[in-house]
């Protein structure tokens, strides 16, 4: 119940916690990256800007399904007045129309409300990737094309 | 501090939220990884059980050095004959069935002591951030679906007796996404520890937090991940596990309502002796908030202007750029035109010898041609002639 500040949370989670995975090497210069695999997390980095359990106010776009099931884009974002009941601190969006009226929505939703306008352009990244592949599962655009490693797998 | 904020209570039957309770002190102290980690790795160690190699190994054979002069190594070599062991070498950590480097004593320091107020600031740094939901989902407890955090059940909790009676209890809490996932998680643990009595491991489930247990512990003890402890009794092996803090707590509401009373607050003692709950070092820790308060801002001086913040000119390459050049050398425009001029007259005269080559050439052309058509007439007769025969 104690309301404790985000830069404050940012400190106890920043060295150590369940969502970090780090890449390539031991230290920077050897080409370390650290990222992230919390929901929240527009571009999946491990920085204060883009945790989505540091930021009382963060905004998530993920792959879900609509209430018949098919996939769709969903959008979430936190609400910074709930923060202790986890069950309600998240909203949930379903950005199923069409792409012109989706990205309306997630402009309006992280610029519109004064909510997080810095993640603004990283939200409709997320959202043009996201929705090509939910819409390429439901037949209606074609699917993505996948090189390397990654293609060898699939196929 | 201003009141304290409620936390509400929740039935085991419905789910839904029956009353509420105030927060204890202990969950509003500062939260400090640094000593709950301190404490964990200490505390961690005096569970630990003494030790060590057989006094005698490696040291149960009369072996003597041959010294030098017979081309092997100094070692002590077992002595006699008539057995492969003899004269091998014995004794030295390098050695086959020598003993090993350093060997390890039953009287090691294997147990810490710990200051028993860092002990308690430990438990009430990990109670505090038991109530943080970013900290309980960043130690990977999963509370997505938790009503609220610190998760507070009415007291009915403590006389269930029947473990398929707790599993439904924590369902109805939201809690059983976090429970599935423990018990979910068993494996087969890696290394040698399997053959020594820890063959699983599995992760941490909700600590489930009681003041009386009516038939508690055992409703809950077969829950795998699961573990339940006494308010008066609370241990941070189990409140920070890893030393990571953030454990999911679910509380019944009488052992919510006994930590003002075991702690204290910041007005009244606690039952432990000489104790005083630790403060916060800041009123306000947001840090951020206070920098950007109007308070600070209005008394900050101006940011400085662009051009104000760049005094140093940048430093430019005078062989390219010509102004810098002609500013250093005030003679090298009049030796770009010199030579620039040098280059026209020598252009001109080139070309001029070019065009005099070629008339040349052209003139001698016809009497070049002839020659050649002399040539290769001679060539013509005499291949018409054949081969000469002698």
């Amino acid at each position: 119940m104690s309301i404790i500040p985000d830069s404050l949370v940012w400190s106890l989670v920043r060295q150590n916690n369940c969502f970090m995975q780090k890449r390539n090497g031991n230290t920077r210069r050897s080409g370390r990256v650290v990222l992230s695999g919390e929901p929240m997390n527009l571009k999946n980095v491990h920085s204060f800007k883009y945790s989505g359990l540091a930021n009382s106010k963060a905004v998530g776009i993920a792959e879900g399904a609509d209430d018949k099931g098919r996939p769709c884009v969903v959008l979430t974002q936190k609400s910074s007045k709930k923060v202790n009941q986890p069950a309600k601190a998240v909203a949930q969006t379903l950005l199923k129309k069409n792409n012109r009226s989706s990205a309306r929505a997630v402009k309006a939703i992280t610029a519109g409300t004064f909510y997080r306008e810095d993640l603004t352009q990283d939200a409709l990244a997320r959202f043009c990737i996201v929705n090509r592949a939910t819409r390429a599962k439901r037949g209606l655009a074609k699917p993505m094309v996948t090189k390397g490693r990654r293609a060898k797998k699939s196929a | 501090m201003a009141a304290r904020p409620t936390v509400s209570v929740f039935s085991i039957e419905s789910g839904a939220s029956t009353g509420t309770v105030t927060l204890p002190c202990v969950m509003t102290a500062p939260i400090r990884p640094d000593i709950v980690n301190f404490v964990h790795t200490n505390m961690a160690k005096n569970s630990r059980q003494a030790y060590a190699v057989s006094k005698k190994a490696g040291h149960q054979t009369s072996a003597e050095s041959w010294g030098t002069g017979r081309a092997v190594s100094r070692i002590p070599r077992v002595g006699g004959g008539g057995t492969q062991r003899s004269g091998q070498g014995a004794f030295g950590n390098m050695c086959r069935g020598g003993r090993m480097f350093a060997p390890t004593k039953i009287w090691r320091r294997w147990h810490r002591r710990i200051n028993v107020n860092q002990k308690r600031y430990a438990v009430a740094s990990a109670l505090a951030a038991s109530a943080v939901p970013a900290l309980v989902m960043a130690r990977g407890h999963k509370v997505h679906e938790v009503p609220e955090l610190p998760l507070v059940v009415d007291n009915s909790l403590q006389s269930l007796k029947k473990t398929s009676d707790a599993i439904k209890a924590l369902a109805k809490l939201g809690a059983a996404a976090d429970v599935d996932k423990a018990k979910n998680s068993k494996k087969i643990r890696a290394g040698k520890g399997k053959m020594r009595n820890r063959r699983y491991v599995l992760r941490r489930g909700p600590l489930v937090i009681y003041a009386e247990s009516d038939g508690l512990q055992k409703a809950f003890r077969n829950l795998a991940g699961v573990e339940t402890a006494c308010v008066d009794r609370l241990n941070l092996l189990q409140l920070a596990p890893g030393g990571h803090m953030g454990r999911f707590c679910v509380w019944t509401q009488a052992a919510f309502e006994r930590l003002d009373a075991v702690y204290g607050t910041y007005a009244e003692k606690g039952a432990k002796s000489g104790y005083t709950l630790p403060r916060q070092q800041m009123t306000n820790a947001d840090v951020a908030r206070i920098i950007n308060s109007t308070e600070v801002q209005s008394v900050l001086r101006a940011a400085r202007p662009e051009a104000q913040r760049h005094m140093l000119p940048r430093k430019k390459n005078a062989l390219k750029n010509l102004g810098v050049l002609e500013r250093l050398s005030p003679y090298a425009a009049h030796a770009r035109k010199a030579a620039t001029k040098a280059q026209e007259e020598r252009k001109g005269k080139r070309a001029e010898l070019l065009a005099t080559k070629r008339a040349a050439a052209k003139a001698q052309r016809p009497a070049k041609k002839a020659l050649k058509a002399q040539g290769r007439a001679f060539y013509e007769a005499a291949n018409q002639e054949g081969s000469v025969k002698f």
